[in-house]
């Protein structure tokens, strides 16, 4: 507890002196080194080699972003290791790995000599290395944003680009039931999830798309309508019970398919939550699971086109094509048909939440489909 | 609104009259809702459509200002009895207008060109009184626009081959005479010439030196700074530290000429060197980019100064009075919606040109700046 004391203390200091110390200097320097720590654990970065779970290729695909300096059509990268702004200097796998700048990078060189990440940092020492000042750059879970500002961390946050949802599971009794879709999609109060399990980092889910990106997300209805769940439940024949399937691997899913389950019950609607390992399998113990999906891009329509090629298998989502070059209004239609169908249910919207040290500078959370921009930051020497 | 208005009316059809609301989601400006309605329903008039209360009419016609990736959104929801239907239409945006010359005591900026690629330096040149040549340095090529009477005559772009990208960018436009044009940037030197048609010509850069009136700078072109080496034109060379700019007072406000300079160090600091390798003194709160300012009144040193922080933030250009190895700042400073990336003398002997970005709409902005003795 002491040591623990010593440390908050220690931190608040620390960002005490770095708030006060911020050199003036507009002009980009060059120099130093990046320390990032990533909770997901990359065993390699041979782009053949298939990752073992979604948060080794999301990081993954960071680090090869830094080392090659374009992407085929597919966004497979294209060349060799080393032809973007980055080159391998030191890798031991699944533990860390040292990138240094490129003098021959054709994007021109790095401000950072190189960028030391450390993986498989769980996220409460990531935040306390952020707290003392021994990182610059780490991911923070977006219910962690609060706290972690709280105890003077420098938060950034993207654009709210991550749906959280229900996707009912397509084939199974209670799924091919609208009138239950429609009650559990009736009987959660998001606004609660997002002010309490959040803390406030996000935005309810009406549609598919967030407000930012498509500007008509006020058209689809947030609000919690506990009355019309019961009566929709009501209709239906005996007495069915959902099951909800959350990834056991996931403690913000755990947090909220618990916080759906009270709700529903209160709407009278028999549910169950239940941890799942991994993605899924072909023949699932779960009517409804949560799911979580980030947009590839912030446009309307690509964002739409990947979300149903992530959720339509699991839910059978039944949309037409959406070619490239609709307009908003068809955007919109195909978007309400597939909220209107109550087979995937969004709750709410994340934002990326990263802490970063003072000494960073021109930071820009990256928008969706980008990658980290560690090509283009560069440290305040002075402010360390 | 043409075109949403297009789209309720077809879908009003076969309902002719409506009522119609309108309100703001969007985090633009404050918009007058009621001239927004009253600009609809005069163009659903010409459709057959006609406004009533809301309690005569047959649809509700509901509109809402948005916004999305991509910009400002309309979005009109219509009711007809049981049936909603929605229809959008984007916003066509329109180029900012260039601002008027503001009256900020101390600074007076006005803002000549902006557009949406970015700009390294310009320089404007007037061969005669009737023709203006506007020179953009941008990162791969030099744009040239010709106007005569206030229309533009021509316009070309001829590309530049670097040898040297880095990451910050810097270059910088001299014109040599009405004719001559050079240009400075990612370690080649291009000159060009009007005779009568223009000519570019691009080739490394000796020694890296960067002309700067009488005298000339080493630039490192690998990076964003300047070594530290200056030549003057009497061959003299003197050594500081690695800067990112300097600024020397002219004899004319001074009478010591170039024995005084006052660089942007790399290390944030700002320090005043008196005729000595050892600075006399250091500024702090200064940012990257400092330039003698022309006096609108008195004789004393005054300096522009740009402001401390990063590209992710709005700017500021200060002006300092320098004397007896103290630095007063001189008035309010002149606020910029986002980072100047450039600050160099015009051509004029009196105004600067600034290069700066505006991070609400992303545009690139070329700027005149003068000292206007709080006028």
């Amino acid at each position: 507890m002491k040591l623990r004391l010593f440390l908050i203390l220690a931190a608040i200091s620390v960002t005490l002196v770095h708030a006060a110390r911020l050199e003036p200097s507009r002009r980009p320097r060059y120099g130093a080194t990046l320390r990032v720590e990533i909770g997901a654990v990359v065993n390699s970065l041979d782009p053949a080699v298939a990752a073992a779970n979604p948060e080794e290729a999301a990081a993954k695909d960071q680090i090869g972003a830094l080392l090659y300096d374009h992407r085929n059509p597919d966004g497979t990268f294209a060349g060799v290791a080393g032809s973007g702004p980055f080159r391998i200097a030191a890798w031991d796998p699944g533990k860390h790995v040292t990138l240094a700048a490129s003098d021959s990078s054709r994007g021109s060189r790095a401000f950072v000599d190189s960028i030391e990440i450390q993986m498989g940092r769980a996220a409460k020492d990531r935040l306390l290395d952020l707290e003392t000042g021994n990182v610059d750059f780490a991911e923070l879970p977006a219910e962690q944003a609060r706290s972690a500002s709280d105890h003077g961390v420098r938060v950034s946050a993207s654009d709210p680009d991550e749906l959280v949802a229900v996707v009912f599971v397509a084939g199974r009794p209670i799924s091919e039931d609208a009138h239950a879709r429609e009650a559990l999609a009736r009987s959660i109060d998001r606004a609660a999830i997002v002010n309490f399990i959040l803390q406030k980092e996000g935005e309810p889910a009406g549609g598919l798309l967030p407000q930012w990106s498509s500007g008509i997300a006020f058209l689809f209805s947030t609000a919690m309508d506990a009355a019309g769940a019961k009566q929709l439940w009501s209709q239906i024949a005996g007495s069915p019970t959902i099951v909800l399937g959350y990834d056991s691997a996931d403690s913000l899913e755990q947090t909220i398919a618990e916080r759906i389950a009270v709700n529903a019950r209160d709407a009278g609607i028999s549910i169950t939550a239940e941890s799942v390992a991994g993605p899924g399998s072909a023949s699932p113990n779960f009517d409804a699971r949560l799911m979580r999906v980030r947009m590839p891009s912030p446009h309307p329509r690509e964002a739409l086109v990947n979300l149903v090629a992530m959720l339509g298998p699991l839910a059978a989502l039944d949309v037409a094509p959406l070619p490239a070059g609709v307009s908003s209004d068809e955007v919109f239609d195909r978007e309400r048909a597939i909220v209107n169908s109550y087979r995937v249910v969004p709750l709410v919207w994340l934002p990326q939440v990263y802490g970063l040290s003072a000494r960073v500078r021109d930071w820009k959370a990256p928008a969706p489909g980008e990658s980290w921009p560690f090509a283009d930051v560069w440290l305040d020497q002075e402010s360390q | 609104m043409y075109a949403l208005a297009e789209k309720i009316a077809a879908a009003l059809t076969p309902s002719r009259t409506y009522s119609v609301e309108v309100k703001d989601v969007s985090s633009g400006a404050a918009v007058e809702l009621a001239a927004v309605s009253q600009t609809l329903v005069a163009d659903l008039v010409p459709r057959g459509a006609r406004s009533v209360s809301s309690t005569a009419a047959d649809s509700q016609v509901s509109v809402t200002i948005s916004q999305n990736v991509d910009g400002f959104l309309l979005v009109a929801e219509i009711r007809h009895g049981d049936t909603l239907q929605v229809v959008t239409a984007p916003v066509r945006g329109s180029e900012p207008a260039a601002s008027q010359p503001s009256l900020t005591p101390g600074i007076q900026r006005k803002i000549v060109w902006q557009q949406a690629r970015p700009i390294l330096d310009f320089a404007v040149g007037a061969p005669d009184s009737s023709h203006e040549i506007w020179y953009l340095l941008e990162p791969d090529r030099l744009v040239i626009y010709e106007f005569s009477g206030g229309a533009q005559v021509f316009h070309e772009a001829r590309p530049i081959s670097k040898l040297y990208a880095p990451r910050d960018l810097r270059g910088r436009v001299v014109l040599t005479d009405a004719t001559h044009v050079r240009a400075f940037v990612g370690g080649v030197r291009c000159d060009g010439v009007w005779n009568p048609s223009f000519a570019l010509e691009c080739r490394e850069n000796p020694d890296q030196q960067w002309q700067m009136g009488s005298v000339s700078w080493a630039i490192d072109p690998s990076r964003n700074n300047f070594s530290g080496s200056m030549i003057f034109s009497s061959s003299l060379e003197t050594k500081f530290p690695p800067f990112y700019s300097a600024a020397s007072p002219s004899s004319a406000t001074s009478g010591q000429g170039g024995s005084r300079w006052v660089i942007a160090g790399l290390d944030g600091r700002a320090q005043l060197f008196a005729g000595s390798a050892n600075a006399v003194a250091t500024f702090d709160g200064w940012g990257s980019d400092i330039l003698t300012a022309a006096p609108a009144c008195g004789a004393a040193w005054q300096v522009f100064v740009t402001g401390a922080g990063d590209w992710t933030q709005p700017d500021q250009i200060q002006l300092y009075e320098l004397k007896d190895r103290r630095a007063t700042a001189v008035g309010d400073p002149l606020e910029f919606s986002g980072p100047i990336l450039a600050l160099w003398p015009a051509e004029d002997g009196k105004s600067a040109r600034v290069v700066s970005r505006n991070l609400a709409t992303g545009q690139y902005e070329a700027s005149t700046i003068s000292d206007t003795c709080g006028n």
